[in-house]
């Protein structure tokens, strides 16, 4: 009886080593902020890297990111600085909404007929090892789906961001949100709002061991289809009602 | 005419070059020459000559000079074609190019007609294994198959099966086709089937490139994506832009039919960053598929009215949503050459809990959510 409690203290006798033990044996146990060794991938917006504990979206971990505004913004410039650095990302978009000034020579656009289908192209895709970032939008994975994406992240070592409301099983829980007030407008001859110009976005990060929060401020880039001669002025030529 | 060829007889004897009467030009040039250089030109007896040689006639001069009809009766018809040769009018012709056979292997049976889908399975999987071995041995791969299935009522039913990128790959294909077959109902009993390739495409490895990171994971990248592609979970696509001046008209998806990821980036380190720079992260509209229609409650500012709350009926949870600030309108009016005019009123309001929104207000009156920036 008294000979168990002697080998486990020659096993492990201080914190330190119980944690460089769980480090060796369950590396995905490990909090995103204690990883080392391989480098993230790239936010594209150098102002945010602080906030994240890394510096970037971690491989191999999923990354729950709760949208309440900039989260494409962001997302996007993470899949062109991840191209631009050599490597592949993907953007499974299930809801269908339409970016009319999609960039084209940035990540593989994917349109799943279901949801169910956009977490099959999210694991076959995170599976394969080729890809460094993959965005699933508009399929919330719930269960089971959660732990099956997770664990094709872990295996093709990809960074797997979910625009989810649900935190299940995310190493890292980002929430993004435009301030209310954080918009810079363009204002017109009657001092009223014309045009927005910027937004600032606040970019909260969590993890086990790590809260931090940082802004951005990023160009709304306008709607309309500018056909005056003056690049400031949108086309008014007026409606018959 | 001037030809521009020349021939020469094996023997070392002579070279005949272009000339304006290629035939009375060879046929000089080949008189003084003996029969016997004209044997190895054709498989003609042997004995010809010495029996020609018997009446006096030594040199394809000789032989030229006489008439068809008294070589053919004396000598038949190897001394017609030794005639021929000897007056330069043999009819050789380069053999045409053959048409280029794709790989296709076919069976078929007598005794019974299958209409069990599995086992047709089973013979396709035997005629796929021979079709994939000769692409491999090709150095190709299919981008289009063919099934024919022969049936008992002596007509045939084709399907026609299409791969995202060129493969022979035979568990890819089979499983292709076992997906395909699942949907496909074959009107009669099947009495034989055929398999063949349509159509091919090489298959080739890709050159390395240094800078290239995911190079080393192209070929499982590329793999991937077709699988996924071809067990139709849906579609890649890419963004054609317009000048329309609807927002959801100006960009057009359309869908690749087959994707190449391999190649990941521009080689040059600074296109790499200037690409950065262009491509700035900004907040971007993002439209709904089709406008939901809302409930606006306005407010007047000089001579138009603008959007102070909005509910958007069309959606489940419905619950009013107040504005800070509204920009606009935005008017849009056309489409009478089109036939289908519009008139809309764009305002680009913030919402009490900070989003950007886009709502339209059309001619009728009536007000719709078009989407938000993101």
């Amino acid at each position: 009886m008294s000979a168990a409690p002697a080998r486990h203290r020659s096993f492990v006798s201080t914190a330190t080593e119980l944690r460089a033990l769980l480090t060796q044996r369950f590396p995905d146990a490990v909090p995103v902020p204690r990883v080392g060794g391989t480098a993230p991938v790239p936010l594209g917006v150098a102002a945010l890297e602080h906030a994240f504990p890394t510096g970037g979206l971690p491989r191999g971990r999923l990354t729950a990111w709760l949208p309440q505004g900039g989260a494409t913004a962001i997302l996007r410039a993470a899949c062109r600085a991840t191209t631009t650095t050599g490597e592949r990302s993907a953007w499974i978009d299930s809801a269908g909404h339409m970016a009319p000034d999609w960039d084209d020579h940035g990540p593989l656009l994917v349109r799943p007929t279901s949801r169910i289908n956009a977490l099959r192209w999210g694991e076959g895709l995170l599976r394969s090892g080729g890809f460094a970032l993959v965005v699933v939008m508009g399929a919330e994975p719930q269960g089971t789906e959660t732990v099956r994406l997770a664990r094709a992240a872990h295996e093709g070592g990809a960074a797997l961001v979910a625009l989810t409301t649900q935190a299940t099983m995310a190493a890292l829980r980002v929430t993004s949100r435009i301030l209310p007030h954080g918009y810079r407008w363009q204002r017109g001859p009657f001092a009223d709002p014309a045009a927005v110009h910027s937004a600032t976005i606040e970019v909260r990060v969590r993890a086990p061991g790590w809260n931090e929060r940082a802004e951005v401020v990023l160009p709304v880039t306008p709607y309309d289809l500018r056909l005056a001669l003056d690049p400031d002025l949108v086309d008014r030529r007026g409606v018959i009602r | 005419m001037t030809c521009g060829w020349r021939w020469t007889l094996t023997s070392s004897i002579a070279v005949v070059s272009s000339g304006n009467d290629v035939r009375a030009h060879s046929r000089e040039c080949l008189a003084p020459f003996p029969i016997t250089v004209l044997l190895g030109a054709a498989n003609i007896d042997p004995a010809i000559p010495a029996m020609l040689r018997g009446v006096g006639i030594e040199t394809c001069g000789e032989l030229a000079a006489l008439d068809q009809e008294a070589i053919e009766v004396r000598l038949g018809a190897d001394g017609v074609r030794l005639w021929r040769l000897a007056r330069a009018e043999e009819r050789w012709r380069p053999p045409p190019s053959l048409p280029r056979m794709l790989p296709c292997a076919s069976l078929e049976w007598t005794d019974y007609a299958l209409r069990d889908v599995e086992r047709m399975l089973f013979v396709i999987h035997g005629l796929l294994g021979s079709v994939c071995d000769a692409l491999r041995a090709r150095g190709e791969g299919a981008r289009r198959l063919t099934l024919s299935f022969a049936l008992d009522n002596r007509s045939t039913y084709e399907h026609v099966l299409g791969a995202a990128r060129a493969t022979a790959s035979r568990v890819s294909w089979m499983r292709l086709i076992r997906a395909s077959l699942e949907s496909v109902h074959v009107p009669d009993a099947v009495t034989g089937i055929t398999l063949r390739a349509d159509e091919v495409g090489a298959v080739h490895g890709r050159q390395g490139d240094v800078f290239d990171r995911g190079f080393a994971t192209a070929s499982a990248a590329e793999s991937a994506v077709a699988q996924l592609l071809d067990a139709r979970l849906g579609d890649i696509v890419t963004l054609a832009t317009t000048d329309h001046p609807l927002p959801e008209r100006r960009g057009v998806w359309q869908v690749r039919e087959s994707v190449s990821v391999g190649a990941v980036c521009d080689n040059d380190p600074a296109a790499r960053s200037a690409t950065i720079i262009q491509r700035a992260p900004s907040l971007t509209l993002q439209l709904l598929p089709t406008p939901h229609a809302a409930a606006v409650t306005t407010a007047r500012r000089r001579d138009h009215v603008y959007p102070i709350r909005y509910t958007d009926v069309t959606a489940q949870a419905g619950v009013p949503v107040d504005i800070v600030s509204a920009a606009g309108p935005d008017d849009i009016s056309g489409g009478q050459w089109e036939g289908v005019p519009y008139t809309r009123s764009y305002f680009h309001c913030v919402t009490a809990d900070g989003h950007l929104v886009l709502l339209f207000r059309d001619a009728d009156d009536a007000w719709y959510l078009h989407g938000w920036w993101d």
